[in-house]
C-alpha cells in the first residue's frame, strides 16, 4: 500500500518535474525568440541608418542617393509590410552596388571606403542575425508543436513567434557577384 | 474683275483641251505636241532660255570645260522640249492609258525596287526624292500598281484654281495623297505622320529657291534643292533617290541605294551631307539622260536675280524654331502614360518645325524613334511600393551629360524631376532654361520630406513648372512650394480616327461602350450597369462593351440580371491599339463618371474616334463637350435619365452622325498640336534673357 503510494507520487513528482522542465524550454525559447527578435531589429534598423548616411553623403549620384532614401523611409513605419520594405532596401541597395564601376566611381571619396565598408558589413550582419532569429523560431514553433506542449499549454499566453522571411541576399542574381565587388 | 474671267477662261480652255487630247488618236496628238515643242524651240522665249542655261552647266560639266558646243546645246534643248512636250501629254492622256500599259512599259534599272517594297513591308517609311525627268506621274501609277498602294505627294498650287482642282481631282482618283504646297499650311507635317506611319512619300525635289531649300552643289555649281534630307532625319525613313526617264516607247527608271542618315554631325550638318548626297545622284541620273531633265526655271544660285539673292542666301533663322531637349525616366520599351505623353508632345513639336531629341532609358535591342536616344538598360528596384524600371548611377550620369552637352538644346525639358531616374541627372548636371512637367499627384508628403533634401538641389533649377492636372499641381504646391501651370495632356486624335472594328462588332442590335476602371466606383460603371438593366430589356440584341482592369470581372457581372449577362462583354486591361478598335467597335460611348475627373481624357479619345457620345453632366465632360453639342449629357448618376439618352440616341442614326461630327471638331481643341503650344509657351517663357542649356562646371553640386 505505502509501496504504491510511494510510486504514484514518485511517478508524479517525476512527470510534474519533467513537464515543468519541459515548460521552463519553451519559456527560455520564446525569451531567445525576443532576444533575437531585438538583435535582429537593431541590425535592420543600423542598416537603414547607414545606407542613410550613405544617401545623403554626397558621394552618390542624386538618383541613386533619391533611390536609396526613399527605400530608407519605406522601412520607417510606412503602410507597407516591414519584410518587403526591407526587402526592397536590400534590392535597392543591391542596384546601387552593383551598377559597373560603382567603386571606381566612389574611390579616392573623403570618407567613402569606410561607409562603403559600414553599409556592407550592416547588410552583413542583416543576413546573421536573420538567420539565427528564423533558427530560434524554428526550434520554439517545434517545441510549442510537440503534443505534450499542445494538451497542457505549455505555452501559456505566449504567441507562436512567426518566421521573418525578407530578401537579404547580398549577391546579386543577374550577375552573381557579391555585393558591391 | 478682269483677273477672274481671264482665269475662268483660262481654265475652261483647259479642261476642254484636256477633253480633246483624251478623244483623238495619239498619234495626232503626239504631232500636235512635237510641233508646239518645235515652234518653243525655234521662239526661244525665256523659259527655253532658262533651259539651254541648265543644260549648259550640265554639257560643260560632262565634258570639263566652260566652252560648250552651241549646236550641240541647241541639238539637247530641242531633244528636252520634245521630252518635256512628251510628259505633258502623257499627263494629260494618263486617265485613258491602261495601267497594264503603265506598268508593263517600266525599264527597271538596279537591285532597289525590291529594297523599296521590302521596306514599306516593313513598316519603315520611304521617301522617293525625284528631279524634273521623264514622267514622274507615270512612275507615280506603277508605284501604286506594283504594291505600294498609295502615296503622299506635294503640289503646288496652281492658277487658275480649277485647273489646279481637277488636277487634285484627277491625280487623287489615282491613288495619290496630294498636299497643297501653298495655302495650306505646312506639309511637313503630315509627310512626317505619313513616314512616320510606314508611308510612301514621292517628292520632286531638285529645286527650291525658298528659305526652307538646301544649298547644295549641282553640276560642280551652287544650287538649292528642297530640303527632303530633313523629313528623313526627323522620322528615320529610307530616303531613296530615283530618276525617271523615257526609254524609246516606254518609261525607264532607276532607285539608287538609301542615303542613310550620317551617325555623327549636329542635325544641320546631316541635313547638309545628305541633301549633297543627294544633288550628286540628281547630277549623275541628268548627266545620264540631260534631255529628259526638263528644268525651265532657274535652279542655279548664280543665274538668279542678284535683286533675289541676299535673302536667299542668308535664310531668315524661324526665329520660333526651337531645340528642344526632353528627359524621360521611365524606360521607353515598358508602355506608360509618361512615355505616351512624351512621345506625342515630340512628335508634335517636331511635326510643327522644331528640333527634339529625346533620351530615355531603354534596352539596347529595342528599335527607338530617331529622336530618341537611348540611356542604357533601366534597372528595375523597388521604388515608392512597386518595382519601376529606372536609370541611375554615375554611367547615366555621364550619358546625360554627354546628351545635354552635344545637343546645344535652347530649353532642357524634364519630366517626373522627382523619381529617381534621368530627369533628376539632367536637372543636377544641367544650367540654363529647364522646364520640368509633373504627372503623378503624390499622396504621401513624408516620402518627400525625407528625400526632399535630396532632391532639392535639382528641383531649384527648375524655371518653369507644369501640371498634368489639378491634382499633381496641388501636390507640388503643398510639398514642395511654388506653383505651376496646369496643361492637361493632349489627345493624338489621328492616332483615333481610323481602325478596324473588333470582329462581330457592334453587331444588328447595337452597342454601348464603356473604358476605365471596374472597379473605381467615380467611374460610374454601375450607373451603367443599372441603366443597361432597362435598355437590354427593351432592347433584345443591344450589347454592353466594357474595357478596363477589373480585379474581381465576375462580380461585374453579377451586377446585372441573368438574362443579360452574355451581352455584357469584358476585355479586360487593353494596349492602346485594342483601345482604338474596341472605341470603333460601339454605336454610343458612355462616359458615366459622377467626379473626380479634371479632363476626361477617356471621352476626348472616343470624340476622336468619332463615337457619338452619351456623358454625365460633370463640369469636365460639359466643357469637352460644349454643353452638350458634341455629345448627349444626362444628369450625374441618374441611370433613368442615362437610359433614355442613349435610348433616343440608338434610334436616331441621323443625330449620331451629327454629334459624331460635333465631336470631332470640338476634340480639335484639345489635340497634341494645340498641347505642344501651350508648352512651347512655357518654352519661350524661360528662355527669355537665358542662354543656352548646358553642362555645369562641377556636374552639380550635391546635396
Amino acid at each position: 500500500m505505502i509501496a504504491d503510494i510511494v510510486i504514484v507520487i514518485a511517478a508524479a513528482l517525476f512527470i510534474g518535474v519533467y513537464v515543468s522542465w519541459r515548460a521552463g524550454r519553451i519559456d527560455r525559447l520564446h525569451a531567445r525568440v525576443d532576444m533575437a527578435q531585438a538583435a535582429l531589429d537593431a541590425t535592420l534598423l543600423r542598416r537603414s541608418s547607414v545606407a542613410l548616411e550613405l544617401a545623403t553623403s554626397g558621394l552618390l549620384d542624386p538618383a541613386t542617393s533619391l533611390l536609396l532614401a526613399s527605400a530608407v523611409h519605406g522601412t520607417r513605419g510606412g503602410d507597407r509590410p516591414r519584410d518587403l520594405a526591407e526587402s526592397d532596401l536590400t534590392r535597392a541597395l543591391r542596384a546601387a552596388f552593383s551598377q559597373p564601376d560603382f567603386r571606381a566611381s566612389i574611390n579616392g571619396k573623403e570618407g567613402a571606403d569606410e561607409l562603403l565598408a559600414e553599409v556592407e558589413a550592416a547588410a552583413h550582419q542583416v543576413f546573421l542575425a536573420r538567420k539565427f532569429y528564423n533558427d530560434v523560431v524554428a526550434a520554439t514553433r517545434e517545441a510549442r508543436h510537440r503534443p505534450l506542449a499542445r494538451v497542457l499549454r505549455l505555452s501559456g499566453r505566449a504567441k507562436a513567434p512567426e518566421f521573418f522571411e525578407m530578401d537579404d541576399s547580398l549577391v546579386a542574381e543577374n550577375t552573381g557577384a557579391p555585393l558591391g565587388r | 474683275m478682269a483677273v477672274a474671267v481671264s482665269e475662268r477662261l483660262t481654265g475652261v480652255a483647259y479642261r476642254l483641251g484636256w477633253t480633246l487630247i483624251c478623244r483623238v488618236p495619239q498619234a495626232w496628238a503626239s504631232w500636235v505636241f512635237a510641233k508646239a515643242a518645235g515652234i518653243a524651240w525655234r521662239r526661244q522665249g525665256p523659259g527655253v532660255q532658262v533651259l539651254e542655261a541648265n543644260l549648259r552647266r550640265v554639257l560643260s560639266w560632262k565634258y570639263g570645260t566652260d566652252e560648250v558646243d552651241g549646236k550641240e546645246l541647241r541639238t539637247l534643248s530641242r531633244a528636252a522640249l520634245l521630252s518635256y512636250a512628251r510628259y505633258w501629254l502623257e499627263v494629260f492622256r494618263l486617265s485613258v492609258t491602261p495601267t497594264e500599259r503603265l506598268v508593263a512599259g517600266m525599264r527597271f534599272q538596279g537591285p532597289n525596287e525590291a529594297t523599296l517594297f521590302a521596306n514599306l513591308k516593313a513598316g519603315r517609311g520611304v521617301i522617293i526624292a525625284l528631279p524634273h525627268m521623264g514622267n514622274f506621274e507615270q512612275a507615280g501609277v506603277w508605284v501604286i500598281a506594283r504594291g505600294a498602294g498609295k502615296f503622299t505627294t506635294v503640289a503646288e498650287r496652281l492658277r487658275p484654281e480649277s485647273v489646279y482642282e481637277s488636277f487634285l481631282r484627277f491625280r487623287r482618283s489615282l491613288g495619290f495623297e496630294v498636299l497643297p504646297l501653298t495655302g495650306g499650311g505646312s506639309p511637313f507635317g503630315t509627310l512626317a505622320q505619313r513616314l512616320r506611319g510606314g508611308g510612301l512619300v514621292c517628292l520632286v525635289s531638285d529645286r527650291d529657291l525658298k528659305e526652307s531649300g538646301v544649298e547644295v552643289e549641282m553640276f560642280g555649281q551652287k544650287a538649292r534643292i528642297s530640303a527632303v534630307a530633313a523629313l528623313a532625319v526627323h522620322t528615320g525613313a529610307a530616303l531613296m533617290p530615283t530618276a525617271t526617264w523615257f526609254d524609246g516607247e516606254d518609261w525607264g527608271a532607276r532607285i539608287y541605294d538609301e542615303i542613310a542618315v550620317p551617325d555623327t554631325g549636329t542635325r544641320a550638318e546631316k541635313i547638309a551631307a545628305m541633301s549633297q548626297a543627294l544633288a550628286d545622284r540628281f547630277t549623275e541620273a541628268i548627266a545620264e539622260h540631260p534631255q529628259d531633265w526638263h528644268m525651265l526655271q532657274r535652279v542655279f544660285t548664280e543665274d538668279l536675280d542678284p535683286a533675289r539673292l541676299p535673302q536667299i542666301q542668308v535664310p531668315a533663322p524661324r526665329s520660333a524654331a526651337m531645340k528642344v531637349g526632353i528627359t524621360c525616366p521611365y524606360s521607353w520599351d515598358v508602355p506608360g502614360g509618361v512615355q505616351s505623353h512624351i512621345r506625342d508632345l515630340a512628335e508634335a513639336l517636331l511635326d510643327a518645325g522644331h528640333e527634339v531629341s529625346v533620351i530615355s532609358p531603354a534596352d539596347d535591342d529595342t528599335p527607338l524613334p530617331p529622336y530618341v536616344t537611348g540611356a542604357g538598360r533601366a534597372v528595375p528596384v523597388p521604388y515608392n511600393g512597386s518595382v519601376a524600371r529606372l536609370s541611375f548611377g554615375f554611367l547615366s550620369v555621364s550619358r546625360v551629360r554627354r546628351w545635354i552637352k552635344d545637343g546645344g538644346f535652347d530649353v532642357l525639358h524634364v519630366h517626373e524631376p522627382e523619381i529617381p531616374s534621368l530627369s533628376l541627372l539632367a536637372c543636377w548636371v544641367a544650367s540654363g532654361p529647364i522646364v520640368a512637367t509633373f504627372h503623378t499627384a503624390i499622396p504621401r508628403s513624408r516620402v518627400l520630406l525625407v528625400t526632399y533634401p535630396v532632391v532639392r538641389t535639382g528641383l531649384e533649377k527648375i524655371n518653369g513648372r507644369i501640371a498634368v492636372s489639378e491634382a499633381a499641381r496641388n501636390t507640388l504646391v503643398e510639398h514642395i512650394g511654388g506653383d505651376a501651370v496646369v496643361i492637361p495632356n493632349g489627345v493624338a486624335t489621328s492616332r483615333f480616327r481610323k481602325a478596324e472594328p473588333l470582329p462581330g462588332w457592334p453587331g444588328p442590335g447595337g452597342a454601348i461602350g464603356f473604358l476605365g476602371r471596374m472597379d473605381e466606383p467615380r467611374k460610374g460603371l454601375s450607373v451603367l450597369l443599372k441603366a443597361f438593366t432597362t435598355l437590354g430589356s427593351e432592347r433584345p440584341g443591344l450589347r454592353l462593351l466594357i474595357a478596363g482592369r477589373a480585379a474581381d470581372p465576375e462580380e461585374v457581372l453579377q451586377r446585372v440580371p441573368a438574362e443579360l449577362r452574355d451581352r455584357v462583354v469584358l476585355l479586360g486591361q487593353i494596349n492602346d491599339e485594342e483601345k482604338v478598335r474596341a472605341l470603333h467597335s460601339v454605336d454610343v460611348f458612355c462616359s458615366p463618371n459622377t467626379g473626380g475627373e479634371s479632363f476626361g481624357i477617356v471621352t476626348a479619345e472616343a470624340m476622336a474616334a468619332g463615337v457619338p457620345i452619351v456623358a454625365s453632366d460633370i463640369d469636365a465632360f460639359r466643357q469637352v463637350l460644349r454643353g452638350g453639342e458634341a455629345g448627349e449629357l444626362f444628369s450625374t448618376g441618374d441611370a433613368g435619365d442615362l437610359a433614355r439618352a442613349a435610348g433616343r440616341l440608338l434610334d436616331d442614326p441621323a443625330r449620331r452622325a451629327a454629334l459624331s461630327a460635333a465631336a470631332l471638331v470640338a476634340v480639335a481643341d484639345y489635340d497634341w498640336s494645340v498641347v505642344a503650344r501651350s508648352v512651347l509657351s512655357v518654352y519661350e517663357t524661360v528662355v527669355l534673357g537665358s542662354t543656352q542649356v548646358a553642362v555645369t562646371a562641377s556636374g552639380g553640386e550635391f546635396p
